[in-house]
C-alpha cells in the first residue's frame, strides 16, 4: 500500500469508492483543479472505504498532514449521503468533527466554513448528497441525472421497479433508488451488466452527463468552498437549512 | 570519558516517587540550521522525521550540547561529524584569527557569529537549562597553536560556552595546555545520552557499570526474553578489549554479540542507555538502523515498556515507514497521549522548521498511509 501524498489545497473526505470516482469525474468535467477526493477510512482497518465511520480517522490523519506540513491543505469537505434522514445524517457528521476537535463549520448546518483563528487547521465543510434538505445518496442523485443521459430506459425501470412491488414494498427510498440505479448500468452496459458503480464511473465510456445541471448545486458548493477559503468571494452562500 | 553519555541523574527520590522528569520544551535561536525554532509539549516518546538535510541530527545535537557542562563537547560532536583531528584535540590551525573563528562558524545558523547561540530546555522539574554560545568581543586571548613545544600564538576574542539554570551559572572557555585543548566546565550536567551511528559505542563499558553495581539483569532479562537463543550476557576481554559476548543456543563457546546481529547490538546499546541512564533522555539517531523489519514492533514494544519503567524519555529520528508502523502500533496500545510525531523542513532561507503533531492524529496519518515524513 503506498503512501498518500496531499498536494491539492483542497479535499473531499467522502464515504466510499464510489463516491471518489463520482467527484473525481466531476472535478474533471467542471476543470476543478485544486481538490482532490478520498474515502474515509478506519485506523482498525485502513485499506477500506468505511463510510461514515471511517470519518473520525481520517480527519485526525488529515490533521497531521497539516501540523506537519501547514499551508498545504486549506480545506477539507466531508461528503456524505443524506440517507433517508438528512439532519441526523449531518448531525452524525458533526460529531464525527467534534471527536477530532477541529473546527465545526458554522453556524450549524452551514456551508460556511469555520476559518481558525490560529490558522492550524484547515476549515471544514459538510457536504449533503443530493442535498441538505433532502433525502437520498450519490445513487439517487445519478439515478436522476440519467433521467437525461438514459432517458430510453427510465420508463422499462420504473415499470420493473413497479412489478416487484411485493417484495420491495417495504423498501427503504434509498434502497429502491439502488435497484433502479443498477438496473440502469446493468442495461446499458451488453459487455459487463455486473459492473460495479464505481468501475462504471471510473470507466472512460461512462455515459453519465457530469456537467448535468442536476449536479450544480453540488459544483458550486464546491467552488464556493474554495473560493471563500481563497478569498476570492466575501461570503458563501448561506446553506438552505442555516 | 563518556562518549555519548552527559552522565548526570535526576535524584533517586524523584524514581521513587513515581515523577517521570521530561524535556517539556526546546528553545533555540541561531544554532546551526535554526534560525528561531520553539517545540512545546514534548512527550515521553518522540519521533522525528525529515528529508535528509533537514536538521534532524542537528537537534539531537543541540540537546546534548546543552545537556553539557563543558565546550569539549562541541569538539566532541565535530569529531562525529568527520571534523575532528584524528581523535584528538589538538588543533591544525594556521595560525590566524580567521583560522580559529572556522572552526565555529558552522556553530551559528548563516554563520552569522555576531549574535549568540542559544539552546534552551525547559523540564518538568529543574525548570529551565540554557546553552549560550557567543565570542567575547571586549576580551582578547592569546591561543598557542601548532605542535607540542612550538610557541606560535594567536590573539582571538574567546568563543565561551555558557550554562546557565536556575541554581548555576558556568562558563567554559578554551585553553591550550602542552599542545593540547583543554575546557574548562562544570560536572552539574543534564542526564542525556546519544546514540548516533557516528558516535563511538561505549556501551559495553556500562554494562559493565551496570553489571558491578547488580542493575545488569533487567537488560538482559529482556534481551534474552526477545531473543529465546541467547541464553545470557557478559563482559569478556577480545585481544585486549573489553566487549560483550554472548551465549548462543545451542553452543557451547561465546560469541561477541556484534558478530552475531547488528540489530542485537544496536537493541542492547538502546537497552543499556536507558538502564544507565533512569529518569534521563536518550537520543537515538536514525532509530531504525540494523533493525529486521518483522522485529520492529516486538523491539519497539519493548524498548518503550523499558522505557517507561525506567522512566526515561525518548527522542527518536527516522526515515523509515516500516519503523513508523510499528511505532504507531505499539503507541496504539494505550500510549497514544505519551507520543508527538515531529517533521523537520528546511525555508528557502536555509532554516529549518520543525512540526509537531500529537499521538491521536499522527497515528491515524501513520496508520492511514498519508505521506508524513
Amino acid at each position: 500500500m503506498g503512501n498518500s501524498v496531499i498536494k491539492k489545497a483542497f479535499h473531499i473526505v467522502c464515504e466510499g469508492r464510489d463516491d471518489k470516482a463520482f467527484f473525481t469525474k466531476l472535478f474533471e468535467a467542471h476543470g476543478i483543479q485544486d481538490f482532490e477526493a478520498e474515502c474515509a477510512r478506519t485506523n482498525n482497518d485502513p485499506k477500506r472505504c468505511a463510510g461514515k465511520s471511517g470519518i473520525t480517522d481520517t480527519l485526525l490523519g488529515l490533521k497531521a498532514v497539516n501540523d506537519l506540513n501547514p499551508g498545504i491543505l486549506r480545506g477539507i469537505i466531508i461528503a456524505v449521503d443524506s440517507d433517508e434522514d438528512p439532519a441526523k445524517s449531518f448531525e452524525s457528521v458533526r460529531r464525527s468533527i467534534k471527536e477530532t476537535k477541529m473546527q465545526l463549520p458554522v453556524p450549524d448546518q452551514a456551508l460556511i466554513p469555520k476559518l481558525d483563528p490560529q490558522g492550524m487547521d484547515p476549515a471544514i465543510a459538510i457536504l449533503s448528497i443530493p442535498w441538505i434538505d433532502q433525502p437520498g445518496h450519490l445513487d439517487s442523485l445519478l439515478f436522476d441525472s440519467m433521467q437525461t443521459s438514459h432517458a430510453d430506459l427510465i420508463a422499462p425501470i420504473e415499470d420493473f421497479c413497479d412489478s416487484t412491488e411485493h417484495r420491495t414494498r417495504d423498501w427503504a427510498q434509498n434502497n429502491k433508488s439502488k435497484m433502479k440505479l443498477r438496473c440502469a448500468i446493468a442495461a446499458s452496459k451488453e459487455g459487463e451488466p455486473g459492473l460495479s458503480l464505481a468501475y462504471f464511473l471510473e470507466s472512460s465510456e461512462c455515459e453519465i452527463n457530469f456537467k448535468d445541471v442536476k449536479f450544480n448545486k453540488i459544483v458550486n458548493f464546491i467552488k464556493e468552498f474554495s473560493e471563500h477559503l481563497n478569498g476570492k468571494t466575501r461570503k458563501p452562500k448561506p446553506h438552505p437549512a442555516a | 570519558m563518556d562518549t555519548n553519555l552527559q552522565h548526570a541523574k535526576h535524584s533517586s527520590g524523584d524514581l521513587e516517587n513515581g515523577e517521570y522528569v521530561m524535556i517539556d520544551k526546546i528553545e533555540i535561536t541561531n544554532f546551526r540550521c535554526f534560525k528561531s525554532q520553539s517545540i512545546g509539549g514534548l512527550k515521553k516518546f518522540n519521533v522525528l522525521v525529515g528529508p535528509s538535510g533537514s536538521g534532524k541530527t542537528a537537534l539531537l545535537e543541540a540537546l546534548f550540547l546543552v545537556a553539557g557542562g563543558s565546550a569539549e563537547i562541541y569538539y566532541r560532536l565535530r569529531g562525529w561529524r568527520g571534523l575532528g583531528v584524528g581523535g584528538s584535540l589538538a588543533l591544525a590551525l594556521t595560525g590566524t584569527r580567521m583560522s580559529y573563528e572556522s572552526m565555529f562558524r558552522e556553530l551559528f545558523f548563516g554563520f552569522d557569529n555576531k549574535a549568540s547561540a542559544r539552546v534552551e530546555i525547559v523540564d518538568s522539574k529543574m525548570g529551565y537549562r540554557r546553552l549560550s554560545v557567543s565570542y567575547k568581543p571586549d576580551a582578547e586571548y592569546e591561543l598557542p597553536l601548532g605542535e607540542e613545544g612550538i610557541q606560535n600564538f594567536v590573539q582571538v576574542n574567546p568563543i565561551v560556552f555558557s550554562w546557565k539554570t536556575p541554581h548555576m551559572h558556568v562558563e567554559s572557555k578554551v585553553q591550550s595546555k602542552e599542545g593540547k585543548l583543554q575546557f574548562a566546565g562544570t560536572n552539574d550536567v543534564y542526564p542525556i545520552w546519544l546514540i548516533s551511528p557516528s558516535a563511538p559505542s561505549s556501551y559495553a563499558q556500562h554494562f559493565s557499570d551496570l553489571s558491578k553495581k547488580g542493575e545488569s539483569a533487567p537488560v538482559v532479562e529482556e534481551f534474552c526474553k526477545l531473543f529465546p537463543i541467547v541464553k545470557g550476557i557478559s563482559l569478556e576481554s577480545s585481544a585486549g578489549q573489553m566487549a560483550l559476548f554472548v551465549e548462543l543456543s545451542p553452543f557451547k563457546e561465546k560469541m561477541p554479540i556484534g558478530m552475531i546481529s547488528a540489530g542485537m547490538n544496536k537493541y542492547l546499546e538502546i537497552m543499556v542507555s536507558i538502564a544507565s541512564n533512569p529518569g534521563g533522555v536518550v537520543l537515538i539517531d536514525e532509530i531504525e538502523n540494523g533493525f529486521y523489519y518483522e522485529s520492529l514492533t516486538m523491539l519497539l514494544r519493548s524498548v518503550c515498556r523499558f522505557a517507561e519503567e525506567q522512566k526515561v524519555q525518548l527522542i527518536a529520528t527516522t526515515h523509515s515507514y516500516e519503523f513508523l508502523e510499528s511505532f504507531a502500533s505499539v503507541m496504539g496500545e494505550g500510549k497514544e497521549q505519551h507520543f508527538n510525531l515531529l517533521r523537520s523542513s528546511r525555508n528557502e532561507d536555509g532554516s529549518v522548521d520543525i512540526r509537531v503533531s500529537r499521538g491521536p492524529s499522527a497515528k491515524s496519518a501513520i496508520v492511514q498511509h498519508f505521506e508524513v515524513r
